[in-house]
């Protein structure tokens, strides 16, 4: 009888407090899923043999990682130096603020696949270039095809 | 460079940084496979990609990853199969309520604590591809697991089987091992029903049909393997390709049922005979393909995915720490409390505590399976791994300040008026 009623007391009552956590969680609101694969175009088209933007230069087709863990996003460009940003995102809105670069850009989910539109300014340039990016993989994909 | 190059580059290379770091880990008296687990990270981004990038580059290409993830795979397969080999009921025979309490305890505390914690890093570590049923119940199994392999190294090393408190340690981690693995497979079930891959009723019904068949009619006629064992003396190469075709059959089966290979190679193993000798050999044959070839494959590709500077700054360090401090609080905290109220005195009882705080390798399949569904970013699987290292690292210093010093005297004294002197051997 003391085993039972110390099996139920030890392990009974955190079962039903893991129950009562579960439910209390399903308000949670976390941030939008951007990470995964995206296929980039940039207007104009950039080449990275100018002045704005010599750290940028692709010898592919111009693809962005995300890697997201909530909102701390590492972007990471395909370019020849497999540039690596830091950015976040908040409600819709991706964002990097670097010394080098400045992208801001917002998602949109209501076409498949999702669209991400907004722009980049390098430093030094006074024309911004237009951004748009098509998601390719999500990061989910991403992990089950490794 | 051509794909086999590579990787028999790949392995190459592993095999050397695994056996060296392990070499040092046993010299520091840490187990074998801290020092691997430790090799896998330091090949990885972490260290490599980080002094030497084009090294990295040049050795890991991302390319040639799928032939090394496949190949670490198969490695843990046969070694989830050997897991559930060692898992022997007599262990549990006159330790029941003991070891059955306190390990259920030192399962559901730090589960709780980890759906706890999933409250406040679910917004901060996670995206709305998750639930937050997903990513609570992965979290709680995360926190729970128990490294029964390492455990059980550690105490046959310290020859503590024989002691009171190492046999219950090793019932607890045995209990743990099954009840954490079935948990982990109905958690994986409601992850992916969430998204749709397989129909849950199919997952349900498939899996009560597969248990059911493995433990009545499988089970029944792996004794007829014993039986030809026994009559022969030897395990033949025919009866090894069955072996090897039975795990590779009933991690298919699990894996087409949504629950992932690795339960079925793991029930496989739970359900064969047990039969002392049979056992040893059968061991004997597997781990040195299982467990010095292809387990540190697993644990490279386990550092190519873990990068330390995802963890960077102090808010990300505190999400870290925090996950340190539940892990330790539950699964140590837990099984202390568990094992005090069970009648052990304290002593014994943070012994118990510190041996059930192991994670080691079992964590980081566990880990690799939530990567891979999808329930952890890449930040929280850091944190997870970094978690794990640090449990199983603190095991031996602890064990020794809070066993050898406290509570062996003690220990050798009551075991010789009681006359607990128990065998468990261990083979992996």
């Amino acid at each position: 009888m003391k085993a039972i009623l110390h099996y139920l007391f030890l392990v009974g009552i955190p079962v039903l407090g893991v129950f009562g956590l579960l439910q209390m969680g399903k308000g949670i609101t976390p941030p939008v899923s951007v990470g995964g694969t995206w296929l980039l175009e940039i207007t104009p088209p950039f080449t990275g043999e100018d002045t704005c933007g010599h750290f940028l230069s692709w010898s592919d087709k111009p693809r962005l990682m995300i890697s997201q863990s909530g909102p701390h996003l590492l972007f990471t460009f395909n370019d020849k130096e497999r540039t690596q940003l830091a950015g976040k995102v908040e409600g819709q809105t991706l964002s990097i603020s670097t010394a080098k670069l400045n992208l801001k850009a917002a998602l949109d989910r209501q076409v498949k696949p999702d669209r991400l539109r907004g722009e980049i300014t390098l430093n030094h340039c006074s024309t911004p270039l237009m951004l748009t990016a098509t998601r390719e993989m999500t990061l989910k994909e991403r992990s089950r095809n490794h | 460079m051509p794909h086999l190059t590579t990787l028999l580059i790949q392995i190459g290379v592993i095999l050397v940084v695994a056996r060296i770091i392990g070499w040092v880990f046993r010299k520091i008296h840490q187990p074998q496979v801290m020092g691997e687990m430790v090799a896998g990270i330091l090949l990885g981004p972490s260290l490599l990609g980080w002094v030497a990038p084009d090294v990295s580059a040049a050795l890991f290409p991302p390319e040639s990853l799928g032939f090394l993830n496949a190949l670490s795979q198969v490695g843990l397969l046969l070694f989830m199969f050997l897991i559930g080999l060692e898992f022997d009921p007599k262990i549990l025979r006159g330790q029941g309520h003991t070891a059955l309490v306190t390990s259920h305890v030192s399962i559901i505390a730090p589960f709780f604590l980890g759906t706890l914690l999933a409250l406040y890093l679910y917004p901060r570590l996670s995206d709305d591809s998750v639930t937050f049923t997903s990513f609570a119940l992965f979290m709680g199994i995360a926190m729970s697991i128990t490294a029964f392999p390492v455990l059980a190294r550690i105490l046959t090393e310290r020859n503590m089987l024989r002691g009171r408190v190492g046999t219950v340690a090793i019932a607890c981690a045995a209990v743990d091992d099954v009840t954490g693995w079935c948990i982990l497979a109905g958690v994986v079930l409601v992850v992916r029903a969430t998204e749709g891959t397989v129909p849950l009723w199919l997952t349900l019904f498939g899996s009560a049909v597969y248990i059911v068949v493995m433990l009545f009619g499988v089970r029944r006629a792996l004794r007829g393997l014993e039986v030809i064992y026994q009559r022969r003396g030897k395990i033949s190469q025919d009866m090894m390709a069955l072996i090897f075709l039975l795990v590779l059959a009933s991690g298919l089966v699990t894996e087409w049922l949504g629950i992932h290979a690795l339960f079925g190679a793991f029930l496989l193993g739970v359900i064969m005979p047990k039969q002392h000798t049979f056992v040893h050999s059968l061991t004997e044959k597997m781990e040195y393909i299982a467990v010095v070839l292809l387990l540190p494959l697993f644990f490279a590709f386990t550092g190519l995915r873990t990068s330390i500077g995802l963890v960077s700054g102090a808010e990300m360090w505190f999400y870290c720490g925090l996950i340190m401090l539940v892990a330790i609080a539950g699964k140590f905290g837990g099984s202390t409390l568990a094992a005090r109220a069970t009648g052990m005195p304290w002593r014994a009882a943070s012994t118990i505590g510190v041996l059930m705080n192991t994670r080691g390798l079992m964590e980081l399949v566990v880990l690799n399976i939530g990567l891979d569904i999808g329930v952890l970013s890449p930040a929280l699987f850091t944190m997870m791994v970094i978690m794990a290292l640090v449990t199983t690292f603190m095991t031996s210093p602890l064990l020794q300040w809070v066993y050898f010093r406290s509570f062996l005297p003690y220990e050798l004294a009551t075991s010789e008026s009681d006359g607990v002197v128990t065998g468990h051997s261990v083979h992996l």
